[in-house]
């Protein structure tokens, strides 16, 4: 399946555009597939932030709710001791961890929604530099405040924030806006470009190419 | 035990002094660049910066011991340009390669095959975002590039051009020896050294892996007749030429720029001076320059 098609045919799955046969193709492509997995994935979310665009707050409770049921049914593994005969000799029995599983599964869970928040906020990137940070950085307050979470998902939310106060002070300035040189200016330019080529061909590949191909531009 | 045989590879596999892609790539450029100027070329190639494709006709060869290439457009019947060069020399190459290894690792990619000849791919790859990518196609045979292109930072191929059909000689042995015998006699005249900014100006932190360009005697480079100052910064692939001149009549202080394929041109003001940067760099790296340009004189 070449690039184009995959991405076309993931597409059409999430759309519920794709036929049978094309669903049962995807599927198993999926088994091995790491990259269309990851496409999958990505594409899933950002249908998700398009349809939930004016209401970001939903989604961070019911996701967050989710993923702490799911560790509350999460069986914790309690070390299993062996009865001591002549013929078993016992193993020494498992330390408990020292961080409980529900820890760990915390910490899982902090990784996936932050991510989750950095993806969306790139996503929102793309479509409006100037709000991104504000709209993806304010409504992380109210869910907290909504679904009550437990003290791990503020923790996540605080640290969420603070990537999102980071990314703001790296966002790069803005490029400088260039206007189109007038007639004058061109002549003048057009002088300083042959300059320029009859130096570089110490430097640069067929500087004569370029000439040529320059002065048959912007006519 | 191991076996005769295989002692005898591991002894081979320790005796054989590795050679790097890296050594091979510089070689394969050092070759490129000779190749480029020693060797009698004609052909069609096409020239692609962005939509825009451009088909040329290209000779080189040596009349009287001169280099000659003459360039014309098959898109447009009238452009042509015809230049002679000084007889090139290996000795102006060091530098350069010194200067590119800083900022460029090469790769010696896969043999492919341009205007039905074998070549080696070959990429000059950026240490940073200050230049572009660059990819030739080296002749496995002579060592002529047939194929070149300049990628950016995102992955777009901005310009490339490809020979189509190409033939290409071993110049005749007399050309040649005279050729090398006008280089023997104009070696000390043919380079100046690196050339900086008069007293008035200074750069203050030149992009990283840029240096001041050495300067052909026979180049306008330096101070002209109309006041202009020109100089030139160069990474050893990439070079960036600086213009300054007095502004004499009041002129409205914005930025103008353009760009055909992979080269630039911005032109701003700067202390009643106007600054022209022309380059195959990103408008990025030219930003850079122009903001590091200061101004040392009396207004």
């Amino acid at each position: 399946m070449s690039q184009t098609t995959k991405q076309e045919y993931l597409s059409a799955l999430l759309d519920g555009e794709a036929g049978s046969f094309e669903q049962h193709r995807l599927c198993d492509a999926l088994d091995s597939d790491t990259e269309m997995q990851t496409k999958l994935a990505n594409y899933a979310l950002i249908g998700e932030a398009m349809r939930n665009q004016q209401q970001t707050a939903r989604v961070g409770p019911s996701f967050l709710a989710g993923i702490q049921e799911a560790l509350k049914d999460e069986a914790i593994p309690s070390p299993e001791l062996v009865e001591s005969t002549p013929n078993v000799i016992p193993l020494p029995a498992k330390r408990k961890p020292l961080w409980p599983a529900k820890v760990a599964g915390y910490a899982v869970a902090a990784s996936v929604v932050a991510v989750a928040a950095v993806s969306l906020q790139n996503y929102f990137t793309a479509v409006e530099p100037a709000q991104t940070i504000a709209s993806v950085a304010e409504p992380a307050v109210p869910v907290v405040a909504q679904a009550e979470p437990k003290a791990p998902v503020v923790q996540v939310q605080k640290e969420v924030a603070q990537l999102t106060t980071v990314r703001a002070s790296f966002a790069p300035a803005a490029e400088p806006v260039y206007g189109i040189p007038d007639a004058a200016m061109r002549g003048m330019i057009d002088d300083y470009v042959a300059q320029h080529f009859q130096y570089a061909s110490s430097n640069t590949l067929m500087p004569a190419v370029r000439a040529v191909s320059y002065s048959t531009d912007f006519r | 035990m191991m076996a005769p045989r295989g002692l005898a590879i591991v002894l081979l596999a320790a005796l054989t002094v590795p050679v790097s892609a890296k050594d091979v790539g510089m070689e394969l450029m050092i070759e490129m660049t000779d190749a480029l100027h020693r060797l009698n070329y004609s052909g069609t190639l096409v020239h692609i910066k962005g939509a825009d494709l451009n088909t040329l006709r290209i000779s080189h060869e040596y009349i009287d011991g001169v280099e000659k290439e003459v360039i014309s457009s098959l898109n447009e019947s009238q452009e042509s340009v015809s230049r002679q060069s000084q007889p090139f020399s290996l000795s102006q190459v060091p530098d350069s390669i010194e200067v590119m290894e800083k900022v460029y690792s090469l790769d010696v990619g896969t043999i492919k095959k341009v205007a039905d000849r074998q070549c080696q791919i070959v990429i000059a790859r950026p240490k940073d975002k200050m230049r572009y990518l660059q990819k030739y196609c080296i002749d496995s045979l002579t060592k002529l590039p047939l194929a070149y292109s300049l990628i950016d930072n995102n992955h777009n191929v901005v310009e490339q051009f490809t020979f189509t059909s190409v033939e290409i000689s071993e110049p005749n042995p007399d050309q040649l020896e005279k050729a090398y015998a006008s280089v023997a006699s104009a070696a000390p005249q043919t380079l100046l050294g690196s050339l900086q900014p008069s007293g008035d100006w200074t750069i203050e932190a030149l992009p990283q892996g840029f240096t001041f360009g050495k300067v052909r005697a026979s180049g306008q480079v330096g101070r002209k007749a109309d006041d202009t100052e020109h100089f030139v910064v160069t990474d050893g692939l990439s070079s960036v030429s600086v213009f300054i001149s007095p502004i004499t009549t009041a002129q409205p202080e914005n930025m103008s720029g353009i760009s055909s394929g992979a080269l630039n041109v911005l032109t701003s003001q700067k202390n009643n001076h106007r600054i022209t940067l022309v380059g195959e760099v990103p408008k990025g790296t030219m930003q850079r320059i122009f903001t590091g340009l200061h101004y040392r004189g009396v207004n």
